[in-house]
């Protein structure tokens, strides 16, 4: 009976969706809805893997100025906001870079290992390089340049989704997408229970903290998912901008929960890439975070709660 | 001649001082700090409207990340995870 139910999971983005509302009686079915029509637009419109898809026809243009639907626009929007805020430490234009390193389909098709990769690594392009005339509906990517919406668009769309879920629902509403969690509406007493770990898809016994949040996201950045080898050296998807490679952490695992989904991964992912400034940097941001670091140290930034024993 | 009492008086004067002139550095560090907030808020919101491509950013397109509220600990089940994907 659809009424007694209260969580539903599908595949999505790459990844896997969960939507959670907090009433039992309401209508899941109905909230499920808005959210596949959410991450179904976003993908159509944002995913560098699907050939159809607008960012990769924007990819293609050649320099040339394209339309862009809204939901691109906004996605483009929100990237551009991400890079702004972070100084270009989370940066769109890391999709060549991502390319080269061999991270040039979805995931799941990615070999695991191969030879060794003869390329010239360098900074990306940057995020400036980007133009959008938001009245005109159009945009412009230069020619070479490559975008990747992965550190934003994901989160976006969780953020999107869970509003129109709990719209949906008449009831609050949590959205996960591969671990990038947005909550609306009225949360359940006690809040919406996250436990954080290092990977989105570990079992029961995997190390982390459970946290309860009541509004706003938390998202979780890390190294220990979508990973590869290349000549035997390990490769992830989070790319520094600055290097072009896949950023040198001394943290393994980023979470960060904030007003929004997507400013907490926004966070997640900056942090992942500055390093040993993470915690500095979250503090003045007044983020607060779990970090934990390689060798399984954590650090807590701006009021993230201690471990409960 | 100082007597006791006006040595007190006194020493009672120069403790006011020292308080209302504490109050008053306190007051005007804050009226910096706060004019400091308030130029380098305008400034990235400046940097924001001029730097998303001819039409600028959106009205959404904030100085920076909100920062919302902190979670809570909870010894609970869990309902969801978050984790790298």
């Amino acid at each position: 009976m659809i009424a007694s139910i209260t969580e539903a999971r599908f595949p999505a983005l790459g990844t896997t969706a969960v939507v959670l509302v907090a009433d039992p009686d309401a209508d899941l079915s109905a909230a499920l809805a808005a959210v596949r029509a959410e991450v179904a637009a976003v993908d159509v419109a944002c995913s560098r893997f699907r050939a159809d898809s607008e960012l990769s026809r924007l990819n293609a243009a050649g320099g040339a100025t394209a339309t862009a639907s809204a939901v691109l626009l906004d996605a483009l929007q929100v990237a551009l906001r991400a890079a702004q805020i972070t100084d270009g430490i989370v940066d769109p234009t890391v999709g060549t870079a991502l390319r080269v390193l061999g991270y040039d389909r979805d995931f799941a098709s990615v070999q695991p290992a191969g030879a060794p990769l003869r390329v010239t690594l360098g900074a990306v392009p940057g995020w400036r390089a980007i133009s959008i005339d938001r009245a005109a509906a159009t945009v412009r990517v230069p020619a070479g340049v490559t975008l990747d919406l992965g550190a934003t668009a994901k989160a976006r769309c969780a953020d999107r989704a869970a509003q129109a879920a709990a719209a949906a629902a008449r009831c609050g509403a949590l959205v996960s997408l591969g671990g990038d969690i947005a909550v609306a509406g009225a949360a359940p007493a006690g809040g919406w229970l996250v436990r954080v770990t290092d990977r989105h898809d570990a079992g029961d016994e995997a190390a982390g903290q459970t946290v309860a949040i009541a509004r706003g996201g938390l998202a979780t950045s890390g190294t220990a998912a979508r990973r590869w080898q290349r000549g035997g050296q390990d490769l992830h998807h989070i790319v520094d901008p600055a290097t072009g490679a896949s950023a040198a952490s001394p943290w393994r695992t980023v979470s960060v929960a904030a007003a929004s989904c997507v400013d907490a991964n926004t966070a997640s992912t900056a942090a992942i890439i500055l390093g040993e400034h993470a915690p500095e940097w979250l503090e003045s941001h007044h983020l607060a975070a779990r970090l934990v670091a390689e060798d399984g140290e954590i650090v807590r930034t701006a009021g993230w709660p201690a471990e409960r024993s | 001649m100082t007597t006791p009492a006006t040595r007190d008086k006194g020493l009672r004067r120069i403790s006011n001082l020292t308080t209302w002139l504490g109050v008053s550095a306190v007051a005007v560090t804050g009226t910096f700090v706060g004019l400091a907030a308030h130029t380098s808020h305008t400034a990235t919101a400046t940097v924001n409207s001029s730097s998303a491509g001819s039409s600028g950013a959106s009205a959404t397109a904030a100085s920076g990340l909100d920062a919302g509220q902190a979670p809570t600990a909870s010894a609970l089940p869990s309902q969801v995870r978050s984790g790298a994907s």
